[in-house]
């Protein structure tokens, strides 16, 4: 009986597919209301001249997310010459995302997508907006034209990855990668998680220790084995606030519909 | 410990973990965003939905939007003065206000699009 039990609760919990951050192809929203929500956060970036900034997106109720969470995708996006599929070009942002694996969980890969597409599956229509200054602007745009972004992606991930090392990776913790490459002119990952554990403060998991270990015995794509003690991750609020404590943003701005 | 016990405990777990995550997506529903962009009434300020090739950041020196990384001694003045300029110049590129197209922009192929791709 007991393994009967086991078996039907393990099913349970396969069915319910723990992600991160997704690629989404099904909204709540209807396609127009979020044609012009992305629109509207293109703008208001545009407006403040913005040529890279950080954005964030929500695709939980925020009751569900644990205390201090309150974004759960982050990228970049930059100001580009987009040539279309007709051979149009037209400006706006691409956006510069690390996605999970639709079909491993515990694998990601880097994708570059457009604002509609980024908040097609969101929960709310609220985007978190960090705009850094306009020099680091630039170096985190050469970053990415130049690829380095790419030797900063570790495919192996974890919902939860620590941010001090390089076992696993999720999305905050590649952006925050190429900020600090940005920053320190370097794409030597021992260097940058040197400066990150000496200089960034992540933002502490508030669900037990237990629970996210063995919860990470059933659930693909989340591990504590890259963690020591409490449980910490690179967050798009840790973001901000190590940016503004080193004058290299300014105040975040959450733009809602 | 007892069923119930055990079934209270991994109910909770379960709980806990949808908590901060996002749902999962599959691949076969992607050709419909396309086509319910396209097909949407009233998508605000566009008349036209476009799915994207390449994006090229821009730098944005002036009144000129000039590609990232291309190869020209004038860009690299241009990169030169955005990376090294002073607090009254980087005020400026900062306050200029960029140009956006009204064209929505996806990442995916419109359904003949696809298709002359799967040919």
């Amino acid at each position: 009986m007991r393994k009967l039990i086991v078996i039907f609760i393990l099913s349970l919990i396969t069915s319910h597919a723990i992600a991160g951050s997704n690629q989404a192809t099904e909204s709540k929203f209807k396609p127009e209301e979020i044609a012009a929500f992305a629109k509207g956060v293109e703008k208001y970036a545009a407006k403040q001249g913005a040529r890279a900034f950080i954005i964030s997106r929500i695709g939980q109720p925020q009751s569900k997310l644990p205390k201090g969470i309150e974004f759960t995708h982050t990228a970049i996006a930059v100001y580009s010459e987009i040539t279309l599929n007709n051979g149009e070009k037209a400006k706006g942002y691409a956006i510069h995302n690390l996605y999970q694996d639709a079909k491993n969980s515990n694998k990601s890969a880097l994708i570059t997508d457009y604002p509609v597409d980024f908040f097609w599956g969101a929960h709310e229509l609220k985007a978190g907006i960090i705009i850094p200054t306009p020099e680091l602007q630039q170096k985190i745009i050469d970053v990415i034209a130049s690829g380095k972004n790419k030797a900063l992606h570790n495919s192996k991930y974890s919902l939860i990855a620590n941010p001090f090392n390089n076992m696993y990776q999720n999305c905050t913790e590649h952006t925050l990668n190429i900020i600090n490459a940005a920053i320190y002119q370097t794409t030597d990952m021992r260097q940058l998680k040197a400066n990150t554990k000496a200089y960034f403060a992540p933002q502490r998991v508030h669900v037990s220790r237990f629970k996210l270990s063995l919860g990470s015995v059933f659930a693909d794509g989340v591990t504590t084995k890259d963690h020591k003690g409490k449980v910490k991750t690179a967050s798009f609020g840790s973001i901000a606030k190590y940016l503004q404590s080193y004058q290299l943003a300014s105040v975040p701005f959450v733009f809602k519909a | 410990m007892n069923v119930l016990s055990y079934v209270t405990c991994v109910a909770v777990l379960l709980t806990s973990f949808s908590s901060f995550a996002e749902p999962s997506s599959e691949h076969s529903g992607k050709a419909s965003k396309h086509s319910a962009l396209a097909l949407s009434h009233g998508v605000a300020g566009s008349t036209k939905v476009a799915s994207a090739a390449v994006a090229v950041p821009l730098v944005v020196t002036g009144s000129v939007a000039l590609s990232a990384g291309a190869a020209s001694v004038e860009l690299g003045e241009g990169l030169s003065k955005v990376a090294s300029s002073k607090a009254s110049n980087v005020n400026k590129a900062q306050n200029l206000e960029l140009e956006i197209t009204e064209i929505t922009i996806t990442a995916e192929r419109s359904p003949a699009e696809a298709m002359k791709k799967n040919q």
